[in-house]
């Protein structure tokens, strides 16, 4: 067992958000500082175990309609579904991402079960260090990506 | 005579990609739980021939569901279906007495596949 350092963190977030919206919503993203519409939603999460910290996601919401519609293989989707979707995307990423830590440190970790909010949210920092990815899809949406960890 | 499903999990969204997959196939999904307390409640009243389970949701776990389950209905024939998808996980589950797993994100043909060896093996 070992412990994670940021630098590990910060790989496989990256890897798996890349993988898995490639692969859940066949959507490439790539690593850019974008600037953040106005409008967009936020789903995020805390994980305990080895990874002890907060995952939030924002992004445009343009986006996740895209990503959504992807899933469901249809034009439109129901505005009751369109949470679900994107708490179901975000749930299978941390599943991937607490995947990815236990192959480094081979100590597990859990997350809760994510939340969704209409707009951009980011939980109070607490004490620990913070970390920011962004991304811009390739019909140039934004997205971002934070975690916070929480100090020992 | 086809295959009665129990699917436990609190996404509608997998619920519905489930629905799909199954479709003109020899399952049929006779119930949808959103966690694991309906799932006790319904199973058996509905005696399902397998149960799909998803592990995090609101409530009780699915690991732990599926373990008050066995101990009820030692027959139970459980396939979990989750995203957290690492050995120790997997472990558990088998500890447990799941008879297989799936990760999310999943294709057609790994639930059909999964769904046979459970029903093959019981």
């Amino acid at each position: 067992m070992s412990a994670l350092t940021q630098t590990e963190i910060q790989n496989v977030l990256d890897q798996v958000m890349q993988d898995m919206t490639k692969r859940i919503g066949g959507i490439c993203l790539c690593k850019r500082d974008t600037i953040l519409s106005s409008d967009m939603c936020t789903v995020y999460t805390t994980f305990e175990g080895s990874y002890q910290g907060t995952l939030i996601l924002c992004a445009d919401t343009t986006f996740l309609v895209r990503l959504a519609r992807y899933i469901m293989q249809e034009d439109t989707v129901d505005p009751n579904d369109f949470e679900d979707l994107v708490k179901e995307y975000f749930n299978v990423i941390c599943g991937q991402i607490v995947a990815g830590l236990y192959r480094i440190s081979h100590s597990p970790s859990r997350f809760r079960i994510p939340v969704f909010y209409m707009g951009r949210y980011v939980p109070t920092e607490e004490e620990g260090t913070q970390g920011i990815i962004n991304y811009a899809s390739d019909h140039n949406e934004s997205a971002q990506l934070i975690h916070q960890l929480i100090s020992a | 005579m086809s295959k009665r499903v129990m699917v436990v999990d609190d996404s509608r969204i997998v619920q519905l990609q489930l629905k799909r997959i199954l479709a003109d196939t020899e399952y049929q999904i006779v119930a949808c739980c959103q966690s694991g307390e309906e799932a006790l409640e319904k199973y058996g009243e509905i005696e399902p021939d397998i149960v799909t389970m998803d592990i995090l949701m609101p409530g009780i776990d699915g690991l732990e569901t599926a373990r008050q389950l066995l101990k009820e209905h030692p027959h139970a024939r459980i396939l979990m279906v989750s995203s957290l998808a690492y050995d120790e996980t997997i472990n558990e589950a088998n500890d447990v007495g799941v008879k297989g797993f799936v990760y999310k994100p999943f294709e057609r043909n790994q639930i059909l596949e999964s769904m046979s060896n459970v029903l093959r093996d019981a």
